[in-house]
């Protein structure tokens, strides 16, 4: 089972996961706010800067309709895992959107879309104050002996 | 040949991964739950935690990385936040 948890302060649900984008030479751990408003999963400018993405080597790119009107996102495959205490990984490759950067989204936390939350049987718990996701499919499933 | 596909190509072990992410998430709750405190000492600053500690308080995103980078700290598995005494709505 993957434990997620609820913000303090803001209420929100997020989930740590280990994203690797090959093509960029990223690996990193990244803290995403689970949306399933999301169909897919987004790196937003707070966690991009932080990684060093260079925008000058992505070149596909695609349309996503927010509340904020529609933006032009980079789109470039990679990888997310997650871990179950300490004794599998479970991972999953993805289409993974990255924001264009933009002042008014600095501090917007990476989004846990659909692509992945579509693969967990998930208890939301505000008041125990956690996030429960059984696993039901993954791409790739690894032991940690 | 079959391409490789992004999980083919993961450069960290498994039990590396998830050493990892249990120091990340020590990281985001330590914001998570200092945060009124963190009000008081670090507004409208940013600030990097790395395994449990802050370790950057910065004017900005960009100084924040740097200084994480100059300390040697391993920028992947720090998470950096802004501190704001009035959160944003989030309407996705």
């Amino acid at each position: 089972m993957l434990i997620g948890r609820f913000g303090d302060t803001t209420g929100r649900l997020y989930i740590e996961g280990h994203l690797s984008i090959p093509s960029l030479q990223i690996e990193a751990s990244v803290s995403f706010l689970v949306d399933t408003g999301s169909d897919c999963c987004v790196l937003m400018q707070l966690d991009a800067a932080r990684l060093g993405v260079d925008y000058a080597r992505l070149s596909d790119r695609a349309d996503s309709t927010g509340i904020g009107g529609v933006s032009r996102d980079f789109v470039v495959a990679a990888a997310i895992l997650f871990a179950e205490q300490r004794t599998k990984v479970y991972g999953y490759n993805i289409l993974l959107r990255i924001a264009e950067p933009r002042p008014e989204l600095k501090t917007t936390p990476s989004l846990l879309g659909r692509d992945v939350i579509n693969h967990w049987r998930m208890t939301y718990d505000p008041t125990g104050g956690q996030l429960h996701a059984d696993v039901v499919s993954c791409d790739r499933e690894y032991a940690i002996s | 040949m079959r391409n490789k596909s992004p999980l083919d190509q993961v450069r960290a072990a498994p039990a590396e991964i998830a050493a990892n992410l249990d120091s990340f998430a020590v990281s985001a709750k330590t914001l998570s739950s200092h945060h009124p405190r963190m009000i008081d000492l670090y507004e409208n600053k940013w600030v990097g935690v790395y395994n449990g500690k802050i370790e950057v308080v910065a004017d900005s995103l960009e100084e924040a990385t740097r200084e994480i980078k100059e300390k040697a700290i391993p920028i992947g598995e720090t998470i950096i936040r802004r501190i704001d005494r009035t959160e944003k709505t989030l309407i996705l």
